[in-house]
């Protein structure tokens, strides 16, 4: 095979990652004389980090966000300084996912009444509520 | 994962059930990893938008994760939807497993507005 038919190779494969790389790579494995599985790594994570980065951006295009670009990163803190930012970091880890866990962001609570339910306000979820809505069998599951 | 914001989640199942594919529309919602239901309280909703995001939450209780952020204090919350045991019903099901995170009552946005 030469280089020709070695560059077509990874676009017939459907190697999309290791397709755009790989003559930097060849020329970085003559110039470094690097061994064949050094080679065959440095291709493989070009691959992987390739598909990795295309999953994430296909999930984010998918999720619709209207500002995808934010991130913790640039977050003022300090404009809410009684926001809980422990909470904040744990929930960026998204472990809550996994834990099948829900999360509400909401303005605190006025004083001026009761709110619809006692258990939210305080804390502590121990109450049940009974709910209008029949609970059918297919709402239900 | 999905985000919407309210008001364009309620107005998708609406279409879908014009076009007769709401059990398709909601199956996809209800069974997403993760539902980001955004600025819940933002604007006027929709006669059914109680029984609606009760019935996403229902369906989704302790199967899959859900985040709803909101600008309204929660004590409104009933009397935005029209539907306070809906509500009950629905918050009951979001903080059995979850977690409350209040974000103050000053806007982000007006913070870097020009002055008048």
């Amino acid at each position: 095979m030469n280089l020709i038919e070695l560059s077509r190779a990874p676009h017939q494969l459907r190697l999309g990652g290791m397709a755009p790389v790989l003559e930097t790579r060849l020329s970085q494995a003559q110039a470094e004389a690097m061994a064949p599985i050094d080679l065959i790594s440095r291709l493989a994570s070009d691959e992987v980090t390739r598909r990795t980065d295309r999953l994430l951006e296909r999930r984010r295009n998918q999720a619709r966000f209207r500002d995808p670009d934010r991130t913790l990163d640039n977050f003022d803190f300090t404009f809410h300084p009684k926001m809980n930012r422990s909470l904040v970091f744990d929930l960026a880890t998204g472990a809550f996912i996994n834990k099948r866990e829900h999360v509400l962001f909401s303005r605190p609570r006025r004083n001026r009444q009761k709110p619809p339910g006692a258990s939210y306000q305080s804390g502590r979820h121990s109450a049940r509520f009974q709910s209008a809505v029949p609970r059918n069998t297919h709402l239900a599951r | 994962m999905l985000y919407r914001e309210t008001h364009i989640l309620l107005d998708e199942l609406a279409e879908a059930v014009t076009d007769d594919t709401r059990r398709e529309y909601m199956e996809s919602v209800a069974t997403v990893p993760l539902l980001i239901i955004d600025d819940f309280g933002m604007r006027k909703l929709p006669h059914t938008a109680a029984e609606d995001l009760l019935e996403i939450i229902m369906r989704r209780y302790e199967r899959f994760s859900t985040l709803l952020t909101s600008n309204r204090a929660v004590e409104d919350w009933g009397k935005l939807l029209g539907d306070v045991a809906a509500v009950s019903a629905m918050l009951d099901r979001l903080l059995h497993h979850g977690h409350v995170l209040k974000c103050g009552p000053r806007s982000w946005r007006t913070k870097t507005a020009p002055a008048s």
